[in-house]
């Protein structure tokens, strides 16, 4: 009975160190692997590893590439909506222009008044047509601008995912030279995840820096503006002195007044 | 009396909503034309078609101040920066702290 108490006691013991020290035995590293290693631990999963993080940066990439796509997308039709909307814009206001020049040649009478008149659409047409085509420049230089910062915008970070896919590489070209060469797995894990996080790091400075363009957005639409503001000042300074010249063919008196006054 | 609090409640939160439907997020239009941006539809109450210099003056001018303002509002910003995360998201393939 004694022996059997002993064995039992033993038994016992035995079941509770299994229990005890088997989540050791199978998360230790450098004998059988970490948990997320399995059992063959860092050298014998390198590959694994590998192929997994690659698979994952693939299908960032692909991401990245389809956010592209969809940007380049909404740019032309912003674009193609501003266009279309200008046109129209610009179509009504020579329509009402046209009707008040037809109002004006009916008030014309004279022949120096009909060529005062002449005088004047030709003036102020000529001014519209600088200023169209000032701001039409402003538009395509603005246009330029933003499509050369993507561009450049772009490079940056295909370089940056470029170098940092050549650091994961590299690091795992490392773990695997130290594995073959016997180096301590725990070391070979050490160095793996050092060179990892600061390839990680690196990318999102890199990223960072290249994204960082709102600056020289805000420089292409100020510039834009001051052009497109001095082409509006020049038209206002040209449309004003044809208004005072044409004014001053008709008379002190106003147009409207001159109707009546015989030819 | 009492039954009628919880009628003017509700009717209280469907006139909110249907105020926040018609005036706030709900009426924005996500890509304002430049109509809404600019002053031309005025143009002829401002400045009536009568063929005299200064109300042709004020025509064309009104023209060139909302082709300026609808063109310089114009910002291509928020859709060039958009999907940005992107390429930022490319760095969070692994978590090396997990092996």
């Amino acid at each position: 009975m004694k022996v059997l108490s002993k064995l039992k006691t033993s038994s016992l013991v035995v079941l509770l160190s299994v229990f005890l020290f088997s989540p050791v035995a199978v998360y230790a590293e450098g004998t059988t692997g970490s948990a997320a290693l399995g059992s063959k631990g860092i050298c014998g999963n390198l590959a694994n590893l590998q192929a997994n993080i690659n698979n994952s940066i693939g299908e960032r990439t692909t991401k990245l590439d389809s956010g592209r796509g969809t940007r380049e997308n909404d740019l032309t039709a912003k674009r193609n909506n501003v266009d279309k909307q200008l046109g129209i814009d610009r179509a009504k206001w020579a329509s009402e222009r046209q009707e008040q020049f037809t109002k004006l040649e009916a008030k014309a009478k004279t022949d120096s008044q009909k060529a005062a008149v002449a005088a004047f659409e030709a003036t102020i047409k000529a001014a519209i047509a600088t200023r169209e085509a000032a701001v039409d420049a402003a538009i395509a230089a603005y246009r330029a601008g933003v499509d050369s910062l993507i561009v450049t915008r772009q490079a940056a970070v295909n370089a940056a995912i470029a170098t940092f896919k050549s650091s994961v590489s590299a690091a795992f070209a490392k773990a695997q030279a130290d594995c073959s060469a016997g180096v301590d797995p725990k070391t070979v894990r050490i160095n793996l995840q050092t060179s990892l996080k600061a390839a990680r790091t690196q990318l999102k400075t890199d990223i960072q820096n290249a994204t960082n363009t709102q600056g020289q957005l805000q420089t292409l639409m100020n510039t834009r503006k001051t052009a497109i503001q001095n082409a509006l000042s020049a038209f206002k300074t040209t449309s004003q002195a044809a208004v005072a010249t044409l004014k001053a063919a008709f008379g002190k008196t106003s147009p409207s007044s001159t109707s009546s006054a015989k030819p | 009396m009492k039954f009628l609090i919880p009628i003017v409640i509700v009717a209280l939160i469907i006139l909110g909503a249907v105020a926040f439907w018609k005036f706030g997020m709900g009426g924005n239009n996500p890509l304002p034309q430049l109509t809404t941006q600019n002053p031309s539809s005025n143009i002829s109450k401002q400045a009536p078609v009568t063929g005299n210099p200064d109300d042709i003056g004020a025509t064309i001018n009104q023209a060139a101040q909302a082709e300026g303002n609808a063109i310089t509002s114009n910002d291509e910003s928020p859709v060039v920066n958009q999907n940005n995360s992107n390429a930022a998201a490319v760095g969070d393939s692994y978590n090396e702290s997990s092996f």
